[in-house]
């Protein structure tokens, strides 16, 4: 790519964002006047003697607005009434239909037959099907529909204000780094294509390279690995390599985390094969520094923590974490998945880290894929650059390449270079904000974390324990522990009635350290009135548990599915994630055998692998 | 799901001379003739009054426009008066065996254990009782092979259980919310009862002992709602925490394990047979194989197996809901077999086993040791290395019980 195109990528992402801004302005002064409007109707008829008269049977039903205004169109209760779509929508192999299909494509002339002979012949045996795949057969129109239903009983990022999700980090995705990301310019690349011929993207992953690598105060950053759990097993990978190539491998064998980072850390560190050390929390909710002078010895291997915590709580003594780790010879990796809170404020090498990664959705606005093509960066200090995943892209300044010849390299840990297209967005959108705009977004995403919690805490019945008084970085673990002493509404069940709202809801990772738990990260994307909303609902809800808990317990009322069987979920024998291991699991079309019949004849293809 | 239309049925059930001795000093009320000393001294029963503010608070938390709980209990001080009292209409299920001179005196442990029968033989959904830790064991004994919840009302003088709540009327709200609930949608955990020998604790000696577990109403907001044991549940984690353990111990070491479900599952995991609520000593030998080389050991027993100068560790797991790792309900384990094994073996002489979300529950408070040694309880104060999983440990911290009631 030359300067003058990235020139012009620029100046269309700023001509771009100018338009929203104007738009934006525009709203605002419409929304103003709309309020305006609403408060005069609002004292009229609190002058005269309007009750609210919305007695709609399934439908949650805002406080306070006056039903006939006389508008046209009348004004929205807040929060507003919303109803999901119900389609009680079959599995797309439940649709098939024998012989249906979506293209019909013309039978192919003698002339080219005789000409081409059998192109299956030509691949190789290896690679050959003996039979065709059991792939549903449907008409495009029937397809089109399924999918469509599907998308309405979902509760989208761009369709909720999606707040509710803390630790998940639902942030926006402006549209036009996916209309790069979809340019024919990415999208007609092959990574088989001879890597002279991709200077262009090899460019692209340089350049955020060296971004991510300014953001984390890191020497390198690879950007192959998958993100979350993915990356930080490229991390656990590296420290083991590390303490391998130093003759430690085998005595270091115990991975210390904290309670409150995400368990993504003990997970992996888990999966590698290590021993996992849990620090609780001290009397404030900060990680407990005496716990950790108790844990390291000379089997500690490495440090994974997040910082801020899960609590949204920032760790004040995060360096002195570090050294005690490193003087007992263990390397310390900071998990910043979600570095929204301190972007330009802080960086992870500044505070002596070895390791850090990235989620490129969390932080860099890139869509999350649902375990699919998220894309991660791993930053590492120099002593670990030799043991990056492979290949590396290296530059002169001008020319760009894949350094392959890494004999210390953890190996490749995702195919090919990495999720191109989303490296492109992460791109896209650092450019579009520059350096001051980077620290804006933390900026931002902080004082919404802060507005929201000054509205939640206004609540009855929620509290955000820890650190009293002390403002939260980027997100709030929240407890509805008063509320639901005195209403026996659970947590969970304020996110079951959250989604008659048309908003998601989560409550926090297990065990519940914080009882009741609610997480919310409001990130830079929502604005205020989006806060304002999404608090009035929790308000409403709340106000429900003490007027009327029953109204709660029974939630949802108007979501796609009532209430999930979390057991199932848990359990490898029931839970099925693809159609072959529910009709194993569950006997279903013609298997004949449940799962229980499955079990008793001693057959465990019920459990473990997955389609 | 439309919750039940069906009124809750709630059991009650008073121990009217609970707490009397305290209030004179007479460190409990176990024995007719402590109550009468007790009485004789002037000492006024408060069991009633506590069992009433715990039924008032109840009626105040219920949810409006919902069926009031329907009270079974026994006649006179045995419930029905202090249900009366907090404006509820009591249905008699038994009265005392003596119940003549309306004495509270002539009131005995048997008539608590028929009356709980009684309860349970009704169906109720839960049975709060007003009592101490004596009381608990007599409801534990009642209730023994069933699945009734309990929740104890704290009107006696020793509370060492975990069946209790922290107050009459945090008994009234955690009934309420439970008993407001679709009964399948209600969630019990196991918590130990816990007493003492109060002859001996008058005699100055501190014996407290585990006599069993209760299913009690969780409320506590930490402990997921799980009713089947999947591979989330806590029953989960503690056969993890045995595979571990199963694992790590290491031949030819004396292990003294402590009371309670936690570590009995380890010693299935073994093979063997564990007492619930005992000390028992097991070795491994070299090929693995694990023998019990005494079992429901007292304290003189262990103190003489761990003499002969081997490798000695100890295996327990904290004790009621205070969070007692020593000293609680584990007594037989004394301070010079915890010094012994401190000493032989480091700190993994002390492999402390419990699950993440028993350690939720602890809310943060630390775990306590009350070893009757003043220098051992310092040797762990600090942070203990706690398997809360197959190859998964917390660090936690522990402070003698004097310090962090100070």
């Amino acid at each position: 790519m030359t300067d003058d195109r990235r020139g012009g990528t620029r100046r269309v992402a700023e001509r771009l964002m100018l338009e929203q801004a104007l738009e934006k302005d525009a709203l605002r002064a419409e929304v103003q006047q709309l309020r305006a409007e609403v408060d005069r109707m609002r004292r009229e008829a609190d002058a005269g003697s309007a009750a609210m008269s919305t007695a709609d049977a399934g439908l949650p039903v805002g406080p306070g607005l006056p039903v006939d205004a006389g508008l046209p169109v009348g004004p929205k209760p807040m929060p507003r009434r919303f109803h999901q779509a119900r389609w009680d929508e079959p599995i797309i192999f439940e649709l098939s239909v024998p012989g249906a299909r979506g293209v019909l494509p013309p039978e192919t002339e003698a002339a080219i037959t005789d000409a081409v002979g059998d192109p299956a012949a030509a691949l190789p045996p290896g690679i050959r099907r003996e039979a065709p795949p059991a792939l549903p057969e449907l008409s495009q129109l029937h397809v089109l529909r399924h999918y469509d239903h599907l998308s309405q009983e979902t509760l989208g990022v761009d369709f909720n204000i999606d707040v509710g999700q803390g630790t998940c980090t639902m942030k926006y995705s402006p549209k036009v780094n996916d209309q790069l990301a979809r340019s024919h310019r990415l999208a007609d690349l092959h990574p088989l294509q001879d890597p002279s011929t991709i200077g262009g993207i090899l460019e692209i992953m340089w350049r955020l390279e060296r971004m991510l690598a300014e953001i984390s105060g890191m020497d390198r950053v690879s950007l192959q690995t998958g993100a979350g759990s993915a990356a930080i097993w490229a991390n656990v990978s590296m420290i083991r390599a590390y303490h391998a190539a130093r003759g430690d491998g085998a005595t270091r064998d115990e991975i210390v985390t904290t309670i409150f980072s995400h368990p993504s850390n003990a997970a992996c560190a888990k999966t590698a094969g290590y021993r996992v050390i849990t620090l609780y929390p001290d009397a404030d909710g900060y990680p407990d520094l005496d716990a950790l002078r108790a844990a390291v010895s000379d089997r500690t291997a490495a440090l994974l923590i997040t910082n801020p915590e899960d609590t949204g709580i920032f760790n004040p003594r995060i360096e002195e974490f570090v050294r005690v780790v490193q003087e007992a010879g263990g390397l310390a990796s900071y998990d910043q998945a979600n570095a929204n809170g301190i972007l330009g404020i802080t960086r992870a090498r500044d505070a002596g880290f070895d390791l850090c990664h990235f989620n490129l959705h969390k932080t860099f606005s890139t869509p999350h894929a649902c375990g699919g093509p998220a894309a991660g960066a791993c930053g590492v200090s120099e002593a670990l650059v030799p043991f990056l995943p492979r290949p590396t892209v290296e530059s002169d300044g001008t020319r760009f390449w894949l350094d392959d010849d890494r004999p210390e390299s953890i190996g490749k840990v995702r195919p090919w270079y990495g999720v191109a297209p989303n490296l492109v967005r992460a791109y896209a959108w650092i450019m579009s904000l520059g350096a001051d705009g980077l620290r804006e977004v933390a900026e931002t995403a902080v004082l919404n974390n802060n507005y929201l919690m000054a509205k939640v805490l206004e609540i009855r019945g929620a509290s955000a324990p820890y650190a009293p008084g002390k403002r939260r970085i980027e997100q709030v673990r929240y407890s509805w522990d008063e509320l639901a002493r005195e209403t026996g509404v659970h947590s969970e069940e304020i996110g079951y009635r959250a989604a008659d709202f048309g908003t998601h809801y989560w409550t926090s990772h297990h065990p519940y350290v914080v009882p009741e738990p609610m997480t919310l990260e409001p990130t830079e994307s929502y604005s205020r009135a989006d806060l304002d909303e999404f608090a009035a609902i929790l308000r409403t809800i709340a106000e429900e548990a003490y007027a009327d808990p029953d109204r709660v317990h029974g939630a949802p009322y108007a979501s796609t599915v009532h209430k999930i069987d979390h057991e199932a979920l848990d359990d490898p024998e029931r839970w099925a994630i693809t159609w072959r291991a529910y009709r194993r699991k569950y006997g279903i079309a013609g298997d004949g055998a449940t799962a229980g019949a499955l079990a008793a004849a001693g057959d465990d293809r019920g459990s473990g692998e997955e389609g | 799901m439309t919750p039940t239309a069906r009124a809750p049925v709630l059991g009650l059930v008073v121990n009217p001379i609970a707490g009397i001795g305290g209030a004179v000093g007479l460190k409990g009320s176990d024995g007719a003739e402590t109550v009468a000393r007790a009485l004789a001294l002037g000492a006024v029963p408060h069991a009633n009054e506590r069992a009433a503010d715990a039924l008032a608070r109840l009626a105040a938390r219920w949810p409006a426009g919902r069926p009031r709980p329907q009270v079974l209990t026994g006649a006179g001080v045995m419930g029905a008066s202090a249900a009366i009292r907090a404006g509820l209409e009591p249905e008699i299920v038994g009265r005392r065996a003596t119940d003549r001179t309306g004495d509270p005196a002539s009131t005995t442990a048997d008539d608590t254990r028929r009356i709980v029968a009684a309860l349970a033989a009704a169906g109720v959904d839960l049975i709060l009782f007003a009592g101490g830790d004596g009381t608990a064991r007599d409801v534990a004994a009642a209730l023994a092979g069933t699945r009734v919840p309990v929740l104890g009302i704290p009107a006696g003088v020793k509370i060492h259980s975990a069946v209790f709540a922290t107050s009459p009327a945090t008994a009234g709200d955690l009934a309420a919310a439970f008993l407001a609930l679709a009964p399948g949608r209600r969630h019990v955990v196991d918590r130990e009862i816990v007493d003492i020998d109060e002859a001996a604790y008058r005699r100055g000696e501190m014996a407290p002992r585990l006599f069993g577990e209760l299913p009690v109403p969780t409320g506590d907001g930490r402990v997921q709602a799980r009713k089947e044991p999947t591979p989330a549940s806590d029953a989960a984690a503690t056969a993890a925490i045995a595979a571990d353990l199963a694992d790590s111990l290491e031949a030819g070491v004396r292990y003294v394990l402590g009371p309670g479900s936690t570590v009995r599952a380890i010693a299935d995991r073994l093979g063997v047979a564990k007492t619930l609520v005992g000390v028992d000593v097991v070795e491994l030998d070299a090929d693995r194989v694990c023998r019990v080389v005494a079992a429901d050991a007292r304290g003189s027993d262990v103190d003489t197996l761990v003499a002969d100068g081997g490798p000695v560790a100890i295996v327990v797991t904290p004790i009621g809901g205070q969070g007692f790792l020593f000293g609680r309900g584990n007594q037989q384990i004394g301070a010079s077999v915890i010094a012994r094994a401190l000493s032989t073996a480091g700190h993994d002489g002390i492999v402390v086993v419990a699950t993440p979300a028993k350690l939720a529950a602890l809310g943060g408070r630390p775990l306590l040791v009350d070893t009757g040694d003043p220098a051992v309880d310092a040797l762990l104060d600090g942070h203990v290395r706690i398997v809360t999983g197959h190859r998964e440990r917390t660090i936690y911290p522990v402070r003698p019980a004097w310090e962090s009631l100070r």
